[in-house]
């Protein structure tokens, strides 16, 4: 006889041999003792939870004779027969290969006889998802109202490729998952019957690693045994799950919370070099930051010994990342292991992973203080914004040029409200405004629209928000009413010599072109008028020199109005900041 | 024959010794999946067992592999050992239930069977489904082995019938020799061990210069993403695809960029160890796109890579894969420059 797994051989055979499915086992007894048995059953449940044990025992339970408390004796003929696989009366169908309709009407013909040997006549169909629509289909009507004496059990791992109508017409049993504290207790039973020597720790890896499957704690213990003689070290149950130890997690996640990604990098790396499983490692990972989450709330809630790391380990860890970045962590572990599913590359995905893990705190550095070390990365931001503010004041000192504008410009744009400096070319705007006067502006509004018309249509299109707010006889101010207009504008070349081309042809002298964003051309007064340090009424009478227009001295007043407004609108700004003040013109 | 069980005997020492303790116990279980990266010596291992059963002349608990079993077996002829390979890309459930036929017979010639499944994760869902009861309660005396490369991809109820192997990968060292005595030039002998760890592999991407012609012409795609260039989406059509001559290159040629935007992680991490960066030749390319992008930004791109080859599987065509890829990225990139402003 050949060696037999200890799965097989360990199979349970009465009903408080199946571990952890209490509330099944009982309900089941008492249907039996009590004759309330059903004649079809739904088992579901995930792998090595004890369907088919179930079924089985129910078989035998069923017929049995010497019924006690609900569990089969083991001892009579039928219990041994139905044992070995030998009792004709129970039929064990593995549906995965007998799926066809032809198969199902075999069983709805032969289930009308009565059985042979024992009482009730019980078909085991196992796997039972796999079923085509037309043999589900077909079960049915036998399902619903078989003859009597027969009893269907349908177990399966995939309860939602069951039609509605046949779980409806069966019970439905719902195997939980067994808890890592059953299965090692199993094992440990198993053992001591074996008379095996064991380390505990090493079983409960074994346990943890079998998520929850029986048959896989199992043949995780079998292939331990076979690892060395008659005894289960913790370095072997290690080395068969693929498990990575604790320690090594800990050094990992202290790399990753340092933000030190090329060390991480290479523990990771070594972690795979030693040919653990990449699945193992996230799920271990997983596990581990929750235990230390748990840490955070309460350290008496989990059990630092059984971990087999010192509390300092813990302390150190807990302390010095808050929860929202382990809870972050989870995030991404759990989303990569979904990804690495369908990948024969897992350690480019673990790479990936490491690196992001390593950044997760710079979204979270401005929140927590508590890391105040200059990382590589704050160290870059503090580069580039340094790097920045050079640009910025090179901008300052020089007129704005088509080419310095592609990589300066977006950055410069940034700031402007917030910082008085503004980069606008004030070279040249200030000369223009020293001699403005109101006849040039309004002389220019009133070609404006004609030299519009001269431009090829893009350009049109680019000026169409745009109009001259001051005017001199050397220059015009344009003002953009969209900032992002103003820098298209701004480096266009073409569009400024032909503007000024237009303009000589229309007023027959040159004038130079300028433009500014509309939204801080009042700002751009006001620091002018500032500087100047001229009074707004003087700042008027220079404006319009031209007394003989009737209107001037309600153009005077309009303007002092609007200067008088912009004092106002740049105390509200100084007082709200630029972006809650709006600026209404009624 | 003899270099055969050299080779196992040399790269897999710590398995051949626990299989080799396990026969001698009687406790070699009756299924296992042997799971790791393409070249580490599943399948010899399998035969190495095989061997080991039916060999006349056991010596140390090793094969001799000169007696007539062994020489059937090593050329697969040996009518109780049987194999089963993917028929085109599937393994289909009329192969699994030929063997399954085969095996409720008795073997031919000992008393044992052997099975072994090549590529187990490309079984259909049927096909994997119809093995499981089989793998239960096995009617014989049979060993059955599961090869994969993926261990995920293999329905979790079969995982937990079989006793689970993990091959730890080969050494570096002993693979970059082996890479030497092949003639693989030196600049390419790190993107070559990157991408598998079969000799046998290498040799045939080897042929016709394919594998330099691929990476320079990555370089070049790679040249042009990282500039945000869309003539990128262009040299798809015109330079990748004609490389892209069958399945087993396209799934090369996505792994080769998936590597060069994890060299690019690995430089924007500044980690530039040279037994790492498979793309030498890129590194200046590299290093001066990094000074333009946040890390973060490099690994969300790397991050887009790795869903491609998934993609393939799902039978998305190739030009679409990669096509796609580059407009991804080069969006993701844009998007930077654009939150910059």
């Amino acid at each position: 006889m050949s060696y037999q797994a200890l799965y097989r051989v360990w199979r349970p055979q009465r009903f408080d041999e199946i571990v952890g499915q209490q509330v099944i086992t009982t309900t089941l007894k008492n249907a039996l003792i009590t004759n309330q048995t059903s004649h079809a059953y739904l088992f579901t449940g995930p792998r090595g939870t004890g369907k088919t044990s179930a079924a089985k025992i129910f078989a035998k339970a069923i017929n049995c004779h010497h019924l006690k408390d609900g569990e089969p004796c083991n001892e009579c003929e039928t219990c041994k027969a139905i044992t070995n696989g030998q009792l004709n009366d129970v039929i064990e169908i593995d549906a995965a290969s007998n799926n066809g309709v032809e198969e199902i009407r075999d069983i709805r013909d032969k289930a009308k006889y009565a059985p042979t040997q024992a009482d009730y006549k019980v078909y085991i169909i196992d796997e039972v998802h796999m079923l085509s629509t037309g043999a589900f289909n077909a079960l049915l009507k036998t399902l619903e109202e078989p003859p009597a004496n027969v009893v269907f059990i349908l177990a399966t791992t995939e309860p939602h490729k069951i039609p509605l109508t046949i779980i409806s017409r069966t019970q439905r049993f719902d195997f939980r998952r067994i808890s890592a504290a059953d299965s090692f207790g199993r094992m440990k039973m198993i053992l001591d019957d074996k008379q095996v020597e064991y380390d505990e720790q090493a079983l409960w890896v074994i346990a943890r690693a079998a998520e929850g499957g029986m048959r896989d704690a199992l043949s995780i213990l079998d292939q331990a045994l076979s690892f060395s003689d008659n005894q289960i070290t913790l370095d072997n149950a290690l080395l068969v799950t693929g498990s990575v130890t604790k320690q090594l997690l800990h050094q990992y996640l202290q790399q990753v919370t340092d933000h030190d990604s090329g060390k991480a990098l290479e523990t990771m790396q070594s972690i795979l070099g030693a040919g653990k499983d990449g699945q193992r490692f996230i799920e271990d990972l997983i596990s581990f930051v929750r235990d230390l989450l748990l840490y955070q709330e309460s350290p008496d809630l989990i059990n630092i010994e059984s971990t087999g790391l010192s509390e300092h380990d813990y302390q150190s860890l807990a302390q010095k990342v808050t929860g929202n970045v382990w809870y972050q962590m989870i995030d991404q572990l759990n989303d990569i292991q979904q990804e690495m599913r369908f990948t024969t590359h897992p350690d480019v995905y673990l790479e990936v992973l490491t690196v992001k893990l390593a950044q997760i705190k710079a979204s979270d550095a401005t929140q927590n203080t508590v890391i105040s070390q200059a990382g590589p990365e704050l160290e870059q931001l503090q580069n580039t914004v340094a790097k920045l503010q050079q640009e910025i004041s090179q901008l300052q000192k020089q007129p704005a040029q088509p080419t310095q504008a592609n990589e300066s410009r977006p950055i410069a744009k940034k700031q402007p409200s917030s910082t008085k400096t503004v980069k606008i070319n004030l070279t040249k705007v200030y000369p223009i405004l020293e001699s403005a006067t109101k006849e040039d502006l309004i002389k220019l509004r009133d070609i404006w629209g004609d030299m519009l018309n001269m431009l090829s249509v893009p350009q049109r299109s680019l000026l169409h928000v745009s109009k001259p707010v001051a005017a001199s006889p050397q220059g015009v101010i344009v003002a953009f009413e969209y900032s992002f207009l103003y820098q298209k504008a701004a480096t266009d070349a073409d569009l400024e010599a032909d503007m000024q081309a237009d303009l000589t042809k229309l007023i027959g002298e040159t004038r130079s072109i300028v433009y500014v964003p509309d939204d801080q051309w009042p700002t751009i007064r006001q620091d002018f008028i500032k500087q100047h340090a001229l009074a707004p009424t003087s700042d008027a009478a220079n404006d319009s020199d031209s007394t003989d227009d009737p209107a001037t001295s309600e153009d005077e007043k309009e303007v002092t109005q609007t200067l008088n407004d912009d004092k106002m609108v740049t105390q509200a700004q100084e007082l709200f900041g630029n972006e809650i003040v709006e600026i209404k013109n009624d | 024959m003899q270099n055969m069980l050299a080779t196992i005997n040399a790269n897999q020492p710590q398995l051949v010794h626990r299989f080799e303790l396990a026969i001698k116990h009687g406790e070699l279980a009756h299924a296992y999946l042997l799971v790791g990266p393409s070249g580490v010596g599943k399948t010899r291992l399998a035969q190495w067992i095989a061997m080991r059963l039916f060999c006349i002349h056991v010596e140390n608990g090793q094969p001799d592999g000169t007696c007539e079993e062994c020489q059937r077996i090593s050329k697969q002829l040996h009518p109780d050992v049987l194999t089963i390979a993917p028929d085109g890309r599937q393994i289909k459930v009329d192969q699994v239930r030929y063997l399954k036929a085969e095996f409720s017979k008795s073997a031919v010639e000992g008393s044992k069977k052997i099975f072994i499944i090549h590529d187990a994760d490309k079984m259909t869902v049927s096909a994997a489904n119809s093995l499981l009861k089989f793998l239960e309660e096995p009617s014989g005396d049979f060993v059955a082995f599961l090869l994969t490369t993926n261990k995920s991809a293999i329905l979790p109820t079969i995982q937990s019938r079989t006793q689970i192997v993990e091959f730890p990968p080969l050494p570096p060292e002993a693979f970059m020799e082996l890479l030497q005595q092949h003639e693989v030039p030196s600049s390419l002998m790190q993107l070559a061990a990157n991408l598998t760890s079969s000799i046998a592999t290498v040799d045939e991407l080897m042929q016709d210069d394919w594998l330099m012609n691929a990476k320079e012409t990555i370089e070049q795609w790679y040249q042009a993403v990282s500039q945000t260039d869309m003539q990128a989406f262009v040299f798809v059509q015109t330079k990748i695809m004609k490389l892209a001559t069958n399945r087993n290159l396209q799934q090369v040629l996505l792994t080769m960029i998936m590597l060069i935007w994890r060299d690019t992680m690995f430089v924007a991490n500044q980690e530039i160890a040279t037994d790492k960066i498979s793309y030498q030749s890129a590194l200046t390319t590299m290093k001066s796109f990094v000074q333009q992008h946040s890390p973060r930004k490099v690994t969300t791109v790397a991050q887009l890579t790795l869903s491609t080859s998934k993609m393939l599987d799902q039978n998305v065509s190739f030009q679409n894969v990669v096509e796609q890829l580059t407009i991804r990225i080069i969006e993701q990139l844009k998007e930077e420059a654009g939150v910059v402003k």
